[in-house]
């Protein structure tokens, strides 16, 4: 063998090699996708957007939820006028991460939206989520008027019979809540059923009628497919608005689920509450939302 | 031929461009189109009075330096209510010759009186006379709606939001239109020679200038066109071909229709024809006396003025120091209301001036705009770290009525928005539910947050009640070093490789 076969020799193994281990990679994926699909996917240990990658591949892509010429709107928290650097808003990165690959997964729109508690024009452009949605290919709506939300009604519910939902959500055919996990001084915490309010034009009713109930009645009315909790910069204290910087830690989680009642429970842990702190998963969870019984459920742990 | 409609056509131009960006104004806050907010000469006066700055002092200089070696073109391409009147007088239907009137006594004691007043600490005069403020009166309550729908129309993906304006609001914006309008169609720019103290100025500053208008009395053919087209009876043929440069406000319309090109505008430091416009003996004193009465009024008023509780029952907007010197500062002009991110900022509903109305909205607190935007300074500039802790009002909680404390169910609305921190909740031990309460008050900046966000109504749990001065807040990242160790510990936890669910 002379060095010039040698290093041929060299170049095709480490080519089959990157293959071999790219390969099995993905046939493995399927393979435990066809043999049980996971509930729930913790990631950690990444940046937003590297984790929303790993973990929703760990589901087969986001093609299992986001079907081509299908209608999609997100909904982040785009509550308060401030930075990501706050943690009072979803990341913007991952906002235009999951935009992005709904787009790519064939979406015909891919609409995102909140009915913010600040001014919504400076909340959309300082929290960095319009730009970041732009950039991706979608488009994002303002929710400021009375006029844009359809008043629908529930006799079911104990509390929150009546309520006008933001019209465009209640025409897709995929919702996507994007959560950020952090400390709320009403609701002890706030993430991904309690984001829900954002949907919905007069809150002032789910304070004046038991807020945790109500909160879990939103459900009632719209349920996300697919809830995307970020948990990279959690806010442990003055939440949900945050005072300065110092009320927000790296925690790196993010969690992806379908079960929204399962994805609050595992977030419970990353803030480090106990359930009978948040009593509206429980309620969630009895109007058949979901379970908070983690134990049942198959979580994949992924390391980013 | 071309040379004479020059100056006209450009005088249009520029007045068309300089109306639309003053409208402009009233929609979006930008320091680039806002410097035409800046050259308005009775706002910068009166901020000279109220924040003194050299900037606001130059501006006021360059325009009675202009005027003076050019003329009152001021009032035809820069006062936003002079251009207005010339709109409607190119939509009025008469279009006869005016009377030649010259109100030359009641402008000079109106503008003494009105300056006095100022001197003396009141901008109380320009509330009403103010061209620049009444315009924008009618421009927030009325054009600025059309301009915002329009837009919204045209652009739905850069959607502009309304201010909210109320029917009582809207009066106060309609009546002086009203007004605007039947003064125009009968007299014309009545408004600018007869009363307007800007216009009074600037006619002293026109009158003995170096560059004027002036008749060729030898050309001149008498055939009456130019003093049928001059908007303020400037021009009398009758009277020996006369052009009064100190009226003039320089529409160029007598050299645009002229015939015969009779009328130059050169330099020319002796009138051709000299009107006597020098004061007499006796309107001199009348003036002096005026002066003399109207700073002593002033002076009383001052020292008279005390708080009264009933009128100071409002919040005030944020570098407007207490409300004496906000009232005495303010001339109305809706700039800041019409500015005001939180929509907060209202004009003439329960008070007669700007206030702050939190069944509106709140003071949003990443927003200083109406510091940046007002012209007199009645609203005192701030930079926005000086407004996150300027203090407007205090925010006090009647926790028998909180719905956390009635109902027994959680809410937290309030602390949910406080931006300040000042506002927390905490676990009652009691009923088991968070109540909100102050982890301290000297936090709280009065900006409404909470008092906006309380679902109890009509009368709030949380209020926000005025205070008589503003005043430094605590800065709430001093105060917030005890909860920093306890998220410190907290991490130190995180570092475990252990997952948490």
């Amino acid at each position: 063998m002379n060095r010039r076969n040698f290093l041929k020799s060299i170049v095709k193994a480490a080519a089959v090699t990157a293959i071999a281990t790219k390969l099995p990679k993905t046939i493995f994926a399927q393979n435990s996708k066809s043999i049980s699909s996971p509930d729930l996917v913790g990631v950690r240990n990444g940046t937003p957007v590297e984790m929303f990658r790993k973990g929703i591949n760990a589901f087969g892509g986001i093609q299992t939820f986001v079907k081509p010429g299908q209608k999609v709107v997100i909904k982040p928290n785009i509550s308060f006028d401030s930075g990501p650097e706050h943690g009072a808003n979803t990341n913007p990165k991952l906002v235009g991460e999951i935009v992005r690959q709904a787009r790519a997964a064939g979406a015909s729109e891919v609409l995102v939206f909140d009915h913010t508690l600040n001014e919504w024009k400076s909340s959309y452009k300082n929290s960095g989520i319009q730009q970041a949605v732009q950039e991706a290919g979608g488009k994002i709506l303002r929710a400021n008027d009375k006029s844009l939300y359809e008043t629908l009604q529930r006799p079911q519910a104990k509390k929150l019979k009546k309520c006008a939902l933001f019209k465009p959500l209640l025409t897709a055919d995929v919702f996507i809540n994007v959560p950020i996990l952090k400390n709320h001084g009403g609701a002890k915490m706030s993430c991904a059923i309690k984001n829900l309010m954002g949907i919905v034009w007069d809150r002032h009713i789910f304070h004046r009628n038991d807020l945790n109930q109500s909160i879990a009645e939103v459900l009632l009315y719209k349920k996300p497919t697919l809830n995307v909790i970020d948990a990279y910069r959690v806010m442990l204290a003055n939440g949900p608005r945050g005072v300065s910087v110092d009320d927000t830690t790296l925690k790196k989680y993010l969690i992806i689920s379908p079960d929204i009642v399962a994805a609050d429970t595992a977030a419970l842990g990353v803030i480090g509450y106990n359930l009978s702190d948040v009593p509206y998963i429980n309620i969630a969870q009895n109007l058949g939302f979901g379970t908070s019984d983690l134990s049942k459920l198959n979580i994949a742990r992924i390391l980013a | 031929m071309k040379n004479t409609l020059l100056l006209k056509r450009l005088r249009i131009i520029l007045a068309s461009l300089s109306l639309i960006i003053t409208s402009i104004c009233f929609v979006v806050e930008s320091s680039v189109l806002h410097f035409i907010i800046f050259l308005q000469l009775i706002p910068a006066i009166v901020k000279l009075f109220a924040s003194f700055s050299l900037a606001t002092l130059s501006a006021v200089f360059m325009v009675l330096l202009f005027t003076f070696i050019f003329g009152r073109f001021y009032c035809s391409i820069v006062c936003p209510l002079g251009i207005l009147q010339d709109v409607i007088n190119f939509f009025s239907p008469a279009k006869k010759s005016l009377q030649i009137y010259n109100f030359k006594m009641t402008r000079y004691i109106i503008a003494t009186i009105s300056f006095s007043l100022l001197i003396s600490g009141f901008a109380y005069a320009f509330l009403l006379i103010d061209p620049y403020s009444i315009f924008g009166r009618i421009n927030a309550t009325i054009f600025n709606h059309l301009i915002v729908f329009t837009h919204n129309l045209i652009v739905p993906s850069n959607y502009i939001n309304y201010h909210v304006v109320d029917v009582k609001s809207t009066l106060l914006g309609t009546l002086p239109l009203i007004i605007l309008i039947i003064l125009v169609v009968s007299k014309k720019r009545l408004l600018c020679n007869a009363i307007c103290p800007a216009g009074t100025l600037l006619g002293l500053c026109s009158k003995n200038g170096f560059f004027k208008l002036t008749i060729d009395k030898t050309t001149c053919i008498a055939c009456g066109n130019c003093q049928k087209s001059c908007p303020c009876g400037a021009i009398d043929i009758k009277n020996n071909k006369s052009l009064n440069n100190e009226t003039c406000i320089r529409c160029m319309n007598c050299k645009a229709i002229c015939p015969v090109n009779a009328i130059n505008y050169s330099y020319n430091k002796k009138e051709c024809a000299p009107i006597k416009t020098d004061l007499s003996k006796r309107d001199f004193i009348t003036l002096v006396a005026c002066a003399l009465i109207s700073f002593g009024a002033g002076l009383t008023l001052k020292t008279k003025s005390k708080p009264n509780s009933k009128k100071q029952n409002v919040i005030l907007p944020p570098g407007a120091g207490s409300y004496q010197r906000f009232e005495s500062k303010c001339t109305q002009c809706l700039l800041c209301v019409t500015n005001c991110q939180g929509n907060v900022l209202s004009f003439g509903d329960t008070s007669s001036g700007v206030h702050l109305d939190f069944s509106k909205g709140f003071c949003e607190y990443n927003c200083n705009n109406c510091s940046k935007v007002c012209p007199t300074g009645a609203i005192e500039k701030m930079t926005l770290e000086q407004k996150k802790l300027c203090r407007i009002g205090i925010a006090d909680l009647t926790i028998s009525r909180c719905v956390t404390v009635t109902d027994n169910t959680e809410c937290g609305a309030c602390a949910e928005q406080c931006p300040t921190g000042a506002l927390q909740m905490k676990l009652a031990a009691t009923t088991g539910v968070r109540v909100p309460y102050f982890i301290n008050h000297e936090l709280c900046i009065g900006c409404g947050a909470c008092h906006n966000a309380c679902p109890v109504k009509p009368k709030t749990a949380i209020f926000v009640n005025p205070i008589t001065l503003q005043l430094k807040a605590e800065n709430p990242v001093n105060l917030d070093k005890n909860k920093q160790n306890d998220i410190e510990s907290n991490q130190s936890l995180e570092t475990s490789n252990k997952w948490s669910f």
